[in-house]
């Protein structure tokens, strides 16, 4: 029986994966990193804000709310509107929102444009139906199996037996003591 | 002896893959038995959802109204209401619907769904959510919000309804 050279069907299967699976690795890398800043930063779209003031109070109708948006630009990009609490009113723009507080007449334009790229990397990321689920699956546990194969690629003290013992230990030990400090 | 262990964990690695795969199919046969209803679904008004959604739980309906948000986040579940702010309604995605799109938030919206009950979101029996105090008791109004029972709408479809700006 010939032997079996697993060494070699590592190499192959870690270099095909790592083929095969570049673009999703992109995908989630990138995303993965939009996603960890969500405190700094909307990664879906890129939001710029106005203040304004406004005539609108509690008597406003609708003729009065398109009047003011013409005022301010956005009469063609009007939706829908409604008033969510007593003294708010949300009007909804193509591309953006407004929020006006009926006590006050003050008023704030947001205005978002998607970020292309990012938005859809991040969509995906989120897992947006079963079929997607099922292909992050198997990515998932090619993700082991490139971790897995990807120890025993070199021989010798630059190896699994030398200097990659201790790089894969530290990488062990870093989850570990994060939990050791912040979740035990 | 050391190759053999490799290989048997690589190969272990892609069949727990595939199983988990064979695993949802299954679990999707059970649920697609369960969502097919016979009925016409029954038209509600958002109105009238929360006094009748009980008797609808399992079961197919339509519901119009607007969006008023959608979750920016993984775009899983959006809110409708209609004349009356105070009500709005939850829609949810089930697996095989796209994510909803946040551009939605203004639109009218119709709506094909099946009514669920939304399991408690209070953390009741000893158990306290994040970050709060042990010992926190709830006032009165928080017990009777959370303990009367709240409905969603898993969305099996929906169509953006075309208005003049008139009609609105």
């Amino acid at each position: 029986m010939a032997k079996l050279k697993w060494r070699k069907w590592f190499r192959v299967i870690h270099r095909d994966f790592g083929y095969l699976f570049f673009g999703v690795t992109l995908v989630y890398a990138i995303s993965g990193i939009a996603i960890n800043h969500l405190n700094d930063w909307n990664p879906n779209y890129v939001i710029t804000a106005s203040d304004i003031q406004t005539n609108i109070d509690h008597q406003s109708e609708k003729d009065d709310i398109l009047a003011m948006l013409e005022e301010n630009g956005e009469r063609k990009n009007y939706k829908n509107h409604y008033f969510p609490s007593e003294n708010g009113l949300k009007i909804f723009l193509k591309n953006g929102v407004v929020y006006v507080n009926l006590n006050s007449g003050k008023g704030l334009i947001e205005k978002s444009k998607r970020r292309p790229m990012f938005r859809e990397m991040n969509y995906l990321h989120y897992n947006p139906i079963k079929y997607w689920t099922w292909f992050s699956d198997l990515y998932a546990g090619a993700l082991i199996a490139l971790a897995i194969t990807g120890l025993f690629l070199v021989r010798g003290k630059k190896g699994i037996t030398g200097r990659g013992a201790w790089l894969t230990v530290l990488g062990i030990l870093i989850p570990l003591i994060y939990l050791f400090i912040y979740f035990y | 002896m050391l190759k053999n262990v490799l290989l048997i964990l690589v190969a272990a690695v892609m069949v727990w893959s595939c199983g988990n795969q064979q695993a949802e199919q299954k679990e999707q046969t059970v649920e697609e038995e369960v969502v097919v209803v016979d009925e016409k679904p029954v038209a509600l008004s958002l109105a009238e959802f929360d006094e009748k959604a009980e008797t609808f739980v399992g079961k197919e309906i339509i519901l119009e109204g607007t969006v008023i948000h959608v979750c920016k986040h993984g775009g899983q579940k959006m809110f409708i209401t209609a004349d009356d702010p105070d009500v709005r309604i939850k829609i949810t995605t089930t697996d095989e619907t796209a994510a909803f799109d946040p551009e939605l938030e203004g639109s009218d919206i119709k709506v094909v769904g099946i009514v669920e009950e939304i399991e408690a979101e209070v953390v009741g029996e000893g158990k306290h959510a994040e970050g709060e105090e042990e010992g926190h008791e709830e006032d009165a109004e928080h017990e009777n919000y959370y303990h009367k029972p709240q409905y969603s709408l898993k969305c099996i479809k929906y169509a953006v309804v075309e208005n003049t700006p008139e009609e609105k």
